[in-house]
């Protein structure tokens, strides 16, 4: 972290290869965020060239009042809803599923169908869950997002989203609940049904 | 007490993450002994997550070039015009602005001082020689209501002009405490008696003009994001427009027809550069 305070002044100072460092070190959380909420790797590119145009711009002015990375991804989460809303032909290929907090759980749940123990079984749940995280609504595909593929944690995503760490619990339980339906609609899981019968059977 | 299922699976996903304390896990597990469905939810959450490591991608060789290339045509980027977007209609939304002095601000330590009811003109001309240039270059309507009222000067502000524009934020603030309020109180009524400094604004690039405002309302929906940087933990944002005169009064336009309040009398800003690419509009959100 020193280091990066380090790197962050020399760039606001107009150093280069400062600046290439910090790249550098976030490109790659950047372009997966880019890709998974998009879904498409052109865009993931755009995103990238995007956010670190717009850190080059803002950084004279980067007050550190939050921690480089916080203000990083809170960039990259403008982007990305900016290069989605550009791409109109998007909209028709999502459900893009609002973000309600309040709806219920569902009560029947499926057991999964997936074993992950089996590598061809990984792999298809991998590719599930991804086609999943692009039919989410922004709030949760953005937290999901942070949380399972950029690893932030809680305290992180409450900074960069300026939502309190509750709200951060409950929208990421929500979000997960989402994903866990549209993986069980899509088949990746035990028809609910034949698990009750299933279950009746067994007693 | 008893707790809802819906507070569990918020449990449970806080115990994949790590973050559930031994006593709450303890509770958890219990639960999970007695609820079938809740049991079932874990077990799917547990193994949708265990793949979670294998969802990033790498990214394709070119990536890292492809961004430097972009950053590095930046000057082509930035020449662009900045786009507005037409948004009168948020200006009936926010039309209403009650602006209270005390409270938020103070707490986003942001530093205001009151111009003198009656400043003169000679106090006048002292600010607009410290502002570097901002007066001439923003030419804002006169401060009419300021400069006719009955003469009662020595607040200090002049003095702050002279100030080095690094030390100006404990100058102010120093200033701002002593007063501050008895000043809010019996001219708070009238927006163009407000000074406005930028305390915290330390910026390495020279901008053509400094330009604040405060108000309420999405400044990214009048700018465009690209052109905008927010820093709601301190409740300001800060636009680029380019330096020239249309851009120019387009955002002023935009921003007081979304029922922002232009705020002409700044002080301590940092130097002016009437050649350099860009204006700078700061925005207190309130």
């Amino acid at each position: 972290m020193p280091e990066e305070k380090r790197l962050v002044g020399a760039a606001k100072l107009g150093d280069k290869s400062a600046f290439e460092e910090l790249v550098r070190r976030y490109e790659k959380k950047i372009y997966n965020m880019g890709l998974r909420y998009t879904g498409s790797e052109q865009d993931a590119l755009d995103v990238c060239q995007e956010v670190f145009l717009r850190i080059y711009r803002f950084i004279p002015q980067f007050n550190e009042a939050s921690s480089f990375s916080t203000w990083c991804y809170r960039i990259a989460v403008n982007v990305c809803k900016d290069v989605v809303s550009r791409r109109r032909s998007y909209m028709e290929t999502s459900f893009d599923m609002y973000d309600d907090e309040d709806e219920a759980y569902e009560l029947e749940v499926a057991d999964m169908r997936f074993d992950p123990a089996d590598a061809a079984e990984r792999k298809e749940l991998v590719e599930a869950i991804r086609q999943g995280i692009r039919m989410l609504g922004h709030d949760h595909r953005q937290i999901v997002i942070m949380r399972d593929i950029n690893g932030m944690t809680y305290e992180e995503i409450s900074r960069c989203l300026n939502i309190e760490e509750g709200t951060v619990k409950s929208r990421l339980a929500r979000a997960r609940e989402k994903l866990r339906v549209f993986l069980c609609e899509t088949g990746n899981f035990y028809a609910s049904k034949q698990s009750k019968e299933l279950e009746r059977g067994s007693r | 007490m008893m707790k809802q299922c819906s507070e569990y699976i918020v449990m449970m996903n806080m115990y994949l993450d790590d973050m559930l304390s031994e006593e709450l896990r303890a509770e958890l597990f219990e639960h999970l002994e007695q609820c079938d469905g809740c049991r079932r939810r874990f077990d799917a959450l547990e193994k949708m997550l265990s793949v979670r490591g294998e969802l990033a991608q790498e990214p394709p060789e070119e990536l890292h070039k492809s961004i430097m290339k972009y950053v590095a045509a930046d000057g082509k980027v930035r020449s662009k015009k900045v786009m507005l977007k037409k948004i009168y209609m948020i200006a009936a939304v926010a039309a209403v602005m009650a602006l209270t002095l005390s409270g938020t601000l103070s707490k986003l330590n942001r530093t205001y001082l009151f111009m003198p009811k009656g400043a003169s003109e000679a106090d006048q001309a002292a600010l607009e020689n410290s502002g570097g240039g901002l007066y001439s270059a923003m030419a804002p309507p006169a401060v009419g209501a300021v400069q006719n009222s009955p003469v009662e000067t020595d607040y200090g502000y002049a003095a702050n002009a002279e100030a080095e524009p690094g030390d100006g934020a404990d100058l102010n603030e120093t200033k701002t405490q002593s007063g501050f309020e008895d000043r809010a109180a019996d001219s708070g009524k009238d927006e163009q008696q407000r000074l406005f400094t930028l305390p915290r604004l330390q910026t390495t690039e020279r901008y053509a003009g400094y330009c604040i405002a405060t108000g309420s309302g999405s400044v990214v929906d009048i700018f465009g994001s690209e052109n905008v940087i927010e820093y709601p933990e301190l409740g300001e944002t800060y636009v680029i427009i380019p330096n020239d005169a249309e851009s120019l009064e387009a955002a002023e336009r935009e921003l007081e027809a979304a029922g922002f309040v232009l705020q002409r009398n700044l002080e301590n800003v940092p130097t002016a550069d009437e050649n350099a690419e860009n204006y700078l509009l700061v925005i207190f959100l309130e």
